[in-house]
């Protein structure tokens, strides 16, 4: 039961109520966040009353069915169709990660989030390893413009895609045992901010205040996929880093 | 209000899972035994979404109100005692039978003598608050069951929701017979095969690893959770180099570079970065999930068309 379509979409049955759909390679210049995002909202506007979830994934998207709701191989068929039909329209309307009128246009506004760049985790090595001052990294990083991946991990955890190759860094050697909630940090390809209190092995450059994830909320995460962020200091740049300063929120984080 | 008065394990509130959640990042959850689960509300002629306890080992309830419950899954003894004027008398049931409880009487499940998890089925099932569509909670999300996602512990106490009658349930509807229930076959002298689509990955493992996957006996381990159940074999599987995370869905068996396999289970996180040899489906999981860690099992590849018969043959 698999298919290929126009050899993008691999859709399969991957267990007895659940469809896996791997989209294909795109260009580097299309924002493959955002086209998973597309393809969600348009998968649940044409079969809402089917669908029990979907689960956006880096380059896939998988599809749970109510059990009593399946129809296998017209839903298959009906999901290859839309998928298809939503990646045609949106590349033909250039979804491009640098272009600036996506964003005018496009209705996607740029959520902005204060991060604290005062606490010192690894925002010096960071910089050290770049190549970078301390002051260029926050200023380099802040204007960079992410696009989120999914929520994975844990709840709210936001994935970010729009990291620059000359910020690609391997995980810590030894991951430490406590993250502190609402850290910024980057790995590898991504950018990844952690709502809650947890074991890490990301390099932390900040500390931000946003809630991503509340339960009290009607919807509890703060992002979807294919949201725009941006973050910004919360400290002046220009201000040298009082060291004293530093250790005591330091140790207070790390009690 | 029921009280817990003691429980060997936490017990786990739990019913047809969360809606809509993945997107989030938060887990699907549900009942490890998706099959007692459903048995459960049949017998009780409820909405088979009917929130119900999962239960692991000894445990014991005091009620002030009536009720009507019903234990799936494994076998354990299950004893109601009564007691007045100083003068106790108790009665003993079997697994998937409907079982009335006066107000001020206890319930008692001893220790499992088959499977490892129950379910304990009541009649208009727990009233806790839902979340996404569901009561069930996990300890690390800090949300749903008891509070902050908790379990129910020993003292703990619980609502009980208002009884529904499940109208749709079809006229000629039977509740499965004892030696038919998903419990047949534990103790059989045959080598217990446990059902495996290869998907994800499965293409790029080497030739021998596939064969070592299928040709090996395997064990439950006994650090099995509801996170995922971890698969102990003789010769570890070479794993594959697998560089970006991926969406998982129930039953997956991921092979980390260990070698050892692990099934996911319903509480697992919503994406994992190890390789994928392939998926459990959701009627061989239902095996899987009361295997005792001193019993043996193959996995056995079936195609996608074989799972999805099965798995109509078997809810059915």
């Amino acid at each position: 039961m698999t298919r290929i379509v126009k050899q993008r979409i691999v859709a399969q049955w991957v267990t007895p109520t659940t469809l896996h759909c791997e989209l294909g390679e795109f260009d580097d210049c299309v924002n493959k966040a955002m086209l998973i995002g597309l393809c969600r909202t348009h998968l649940y506007a044409h079969m809402a009353l089917k669908i029990a979830d979907i689960v956006p994934g880096f380059n896939e998207l998988l599809v749970q069915f109510i059990p009593s709701e399946i129809d296998y191989y017209d839903d298959l068929q009906q999901v290859e169709q839309l998928l298809k039909q939503c990646i045609n329209d949106s590349l033909a309307t250039t979804l491009k990660q640098t272009d600036v009128s996506l964003t005018d246009a496009g209705g996607k506004a740029i959520t902005r989030i204060p991060v604290d760049f005062s606490a010192d985790y690894d925002l010096v090595d960071v910089a050290e390893r770049l190549a970078l001052s301390r002051a260029d990294l926050i200023a380099q990083f802040c204007a960079l413009e992410f696009s989120v991946i999914l929520n994975g991990f844990m709840p709210g955890f936001v994935y970010l895609s729009g990291l620059p190759e000359n910020f690609h860094l391997p995980r810590l050697a030894t991951p430490r045992l406590h993250v502190p909630a609402g850290s910024v940090a980057i790995a590898d390809a991504y950018c990844g901010i952690y709502p809650q209190r947890s074991p890490g092995g990301w390099h932390i450059l900040g500390i931000t205040e946003h809630v991503l994830f509340d339960i009290q909320r009607p919807t509890p995460a703060s992002f979807a996929t294919g949201d725009v962020i941006q973050f910004y200091p919360l400290t002046p740049l220009n201000t040298p880093a009082n060291t004293s300063n530093n250790t005591s929120k330091m140790s207070k984080a790390c009690d | 209000m029921i009280e817990c008065t003691l429980t060997q394990y936490p017990i786990f509130i739990i019913d047809s899972g969360r809606r809509h959640a993945g997107a989030s990042g938060v887990s699907e959850s549900g009942p490890m035994d998706r099959a007692a689960f459903y048995l459960a509300n049949q017998l009780l002629a409820q909405d088979n979404s009917t929130s119900a306890l999962e239960i692991m080992g000894e445990c014991s309830f005091v009620t002030d109100i009536p009720l009507t419950i019903v234990v799936t899954g494994g076998k354990a003894p299950i004893n109601v005692t009564t007691s007045s004027n100083n003068i106790s008398s108790t009665c003993s049931y079997n697994t998937n039978q409907v079982i009335n409880i006066l107000s001020g009487e206890r319930l008692t499940i001893g220790c499992l003598y088959q499977g490892m998890r129950l379910v304990l089925g009541i009649a208009g099932g727990i009233d806790v608050p839902r979340f996404f569509a569901s009561s069930c909670g996990i300890m690390r999300e800090k949300f749903g069951g008891l509070g902050q996602g908790k379990p129910i512990l020993s003292g703990d106490s619980f609502a009980i929701g208002s009884y529904q009658l499940n109208e749709y349930q079809p006229a000629d509807y039977q509740p499965i017979k004892d030696k038919e229930t998903v419990a047949q076959g534990y103790e059989s002298n045959y080598v217990i095969e446990i059902d495996f689509v290869p998907n994800y990955q499965h293409a790029q493992f080497s030739v021998y690893a596939q064969y070592l996957f299928t040709s090996q006996l395997m064990q439950v381990s006994q650090q099995s959770d509801r996170m995922g159940m971890r698969i102990r074999t003789d010769k570890a599987i070479p794993s594959i180099v697998k560089h970006q995370s991926q969406a998982l869905a129930l039953g997956v068996i991921q092979i980390p570079p260990n070698g050892q396999p692990i099934v996911m289970g319903p509480d697992r996180q919503t994406h994992g970065g190890y390789p994928v040899i392939g998926t459990v489906p959701e009627y061989a999981l239902n095996k899987l999930v009361q295997l005792t860690p001193t019993q043996t099992f193959v996995f056995t590849p079936v195609d996608i068309e074989m799972a999805i018969a099965k798995y109509w043959m078997k809810l059915r």
